[in-house]
């Protein structure tokens, strides 16, 4: 659905996106990570024609948007910190969106109602709160149902409530089919949405693939174990060769390993007659993420 | 289609100095009818009551002068360059909308709100001029002198538009187009004068390089030869003495299409930035 191949853009001589490839497919929710100043936002403005690339190649739904913008037909888009036209209120911006975009004009009530912004329609937009603003530039980019949705830090100044609503909406929308390809700080919102993660870090990406191997890649592997009997757990758990590191954290036992045999640990756990509640790899995004930029 | 243009009206009189240069034209098409009408001097009265039936001109014509060109620059200026500040242009250019289609439409948006505009003074001057002086004559060259006076104002409006463009700065551009304005204005007043005082016409040839000759002379230029000339010299507040009407459409295409040139190359060959105040 959308494929960056190669881009390469620099300001002022300096390179700020060096080689950088990246794909989301069909039905997949892809997120782009990493610090400020990382080529993020730069990427995702190439993508969008904002900004036109030295080298390398952008196509969506496979045309090249830089000669073809009928394909934003099927694009949505939420930029970040979004600049909507102030003096406007946020049911104009919908209308005029709808008008241009070809939508019916009927969308634009059931938008705001999902948004939760019926009742503030008709206040300028000059008026609104950062959070108030979101809220319509995400039913903006909904309006007319786009089979690809390109969100710029959909989450800035929301409230936890909506973005718990907004993170829904999305995971919503993925199942349904829509392709969404997001930046974000969030990493919670990473980690429950997406199927694929880049990391990008000073222009270059570091890291592709999904949540599990980011977290493998940078974190090694940590299992998290819930049951009874802790201690005796952990001294079971330490005795095993590839078992690196265990320590307790509150009711969880979490075991570090050297390489991934999470199943004949289980394994061992059970045929050993130990009672587990729980046993999952621990995704620490976080400190995942924190490690990778540190060593990068 | 035409959305664009529709939402460059709308944000154009959104803008507290659009509206303000709007109250002050038509506060000035009233006035300048007014003092006219009121005039208390029994001899000045005397003067012009020939003129009375050609007084339609007077509100018409005025404005080309300077305050329409004022009008065309705060228009102008902010047109693209309020949107990069704004940050509101992601909001088109992320959508089905081409970067040429984008700007033709503002600049289509911002030429027909002048054009509004002008038609109001315009609508204005003759029901003041017949509401006051009677019955009007020569009413029928209106039409060609609307479309100079438009013609004309070409020139700012498009220097304007096209530094709000390039600097991408609302305020600079209408600071920057105005000095254009008031300098080429003035140089060419000077020019005008040493050529008189000197009676070496090269003074008056060097005049008309400049972007305001062509802007400010080609209707008073056009109607240099009309039955109300003596009207139209009085109105011509920077009465040159050439008549060529011809160098005058010629300086009005070049000043005009140059800016013109330069912001639909601006646009289309630059990045557009993040919002940038």
């Amino acid at each position: 659905m959308i494929e960056a191949e190669g881009i390469v853009k620099k300001y002022n001589g300096k390179e700020v996106l060096s080689n950088v490839s990246l794909n989301v497919n069909k039905g997949e929710f892809v997120s782009l990570i990493g610090p400020n100043g990382a080529g993020k936002t730069t990427l995702v403005r190439i993508i969008l024609t904002l900004i036109k690339p030295e080298r390398g190649l952008v196509t969506i739904l496979g045309k090249n948007p830089y000669k073809d913008k009928s394909v934003f037909k099927h694009l949505g888009y939420v930029q970040e910190l979004p600049n909507l036209p102030p003096f406007m209120t946020g049911r104009e911006v919908l209308f005029l969106s709808a008008k241009i975009k070809g939508v019916k004009k009927e969308e634009v009530d059931e938008l705001l109602d999902l948004v939760g912004m019926s009742e503030f329609a008709n206040r300028q937009v000059a008026k609104y709160s950062k959070g108030m603003t979101q809220r319509i530039a995400i039913a903006e980019a909904l309006l007319g149902n786009p089979e690809i949705l390109v969100l710029d830090e959909p989450n800035i100044g929301i409230d936890p409530i909506f973005s718990l609503k907004v993170r829904e909406l999305f995971d919503k929308l993925k199942r349904n089919g829509s392709s969404i390809l997001m930046t974000s700080h969030e990493l919670e919102d990473v980690r429950k949405l997406s199927d694929k993660v880049y990391m990008i870090y000073k222009g270059k990406i570091l890291f592709e693939g999904n949540v599990e191997d980011l977290v493998k890649k940078f974190l090694g592997i940590q299992v998290i174990i819930e049951g009874e009997e802790l201690e005796k757990i952990s001294n079971f758990v330490s005795s095993l060769e590839y078992v690196k590191k265990v320590f307790k954290e509150g009711k969880k036992l979490v075991v570090s390993m050297s390489e991934d045999k999470r199943e004949e640990l289980l394994k061992a756990l059970v045929e050993s007659g130990f009672h587990i509640r729980g046993f999952y790899m621990d995704l620490n995004l976080e400190e995942a993420y924190s490690r990778a930029i540190s060593n990068a | 289609m035409l959305e664009i243009l529709f939402y460059e009206w709308k944000r154009a009189i959104s803008r507290k100095k659009f509206i303000v240069l709007l109250i002050v034209s038509l506060f000035f098409e009233i006035a300048v009818y007014l003092a006219v009408y009121l005039v208390p001097s029994e001899r000045v009265r005397v003067l012009l009551t020939p003129l009375y039936p050609y007084m339609w001109a007077l509100g018409v014509l005025l404005p080309q002068s300077l305050l329409l060109h004022f009008l065309a620059i705060s228009i102008a200026s902010g047109s693209m360059s309020e949107e990069y500040e704004q940050g509101t242009i992601d909001f088109f250019l992320t959508k089905a909308i081409t970067r040429s289609r984008f700007l033709a439409e503002k600049w289509l948006g911002s030429f027909s709100l002048l054009t509004l505009v002008y038609l109001i003074m315009v609508v204005l001057s003759v029901v003041f001029s017949y509401g006051f002086f009677g019955l009007q004559q020569d009413i029928n060259v209106l039409p060609e002198t609307i479309l100079s006076v438009l013609f004309s104002s070409l020139v700012f409006f498009n220097i304007a538009f096209m530094i709000g463009e390039v600097l991408r700065r609302s305020s600079l551009s209408f600071i920057i187009s105005s000095s254009i304005l008031i300098g080429s204005v003035l140089i060419s007043t000077v020019l005008s004068f040493i050529s008189l005082l000197t009676h070496s016409p090269q003074y008056e040839v060097i005049s008309e390089y400049l972007p305001s000759w062509g802007a400010t002379q080609l209707p008073f230029i056009l109607l240099s030869s009309s039955p109300f000339s003596t009207l139209i010299q009085a109105l011509d507040l920077i009465p040159t003495t050439s008549t060529n009407v011809i160098v005058a459409i010629l300086s009005v295409l070049i000043y005009a299409l140059i800016p013109a040139l330069l912001s639909v190359i601006s646009f289309l060959g630059r990045d557009i930035p993040k919002k940038v105040s």
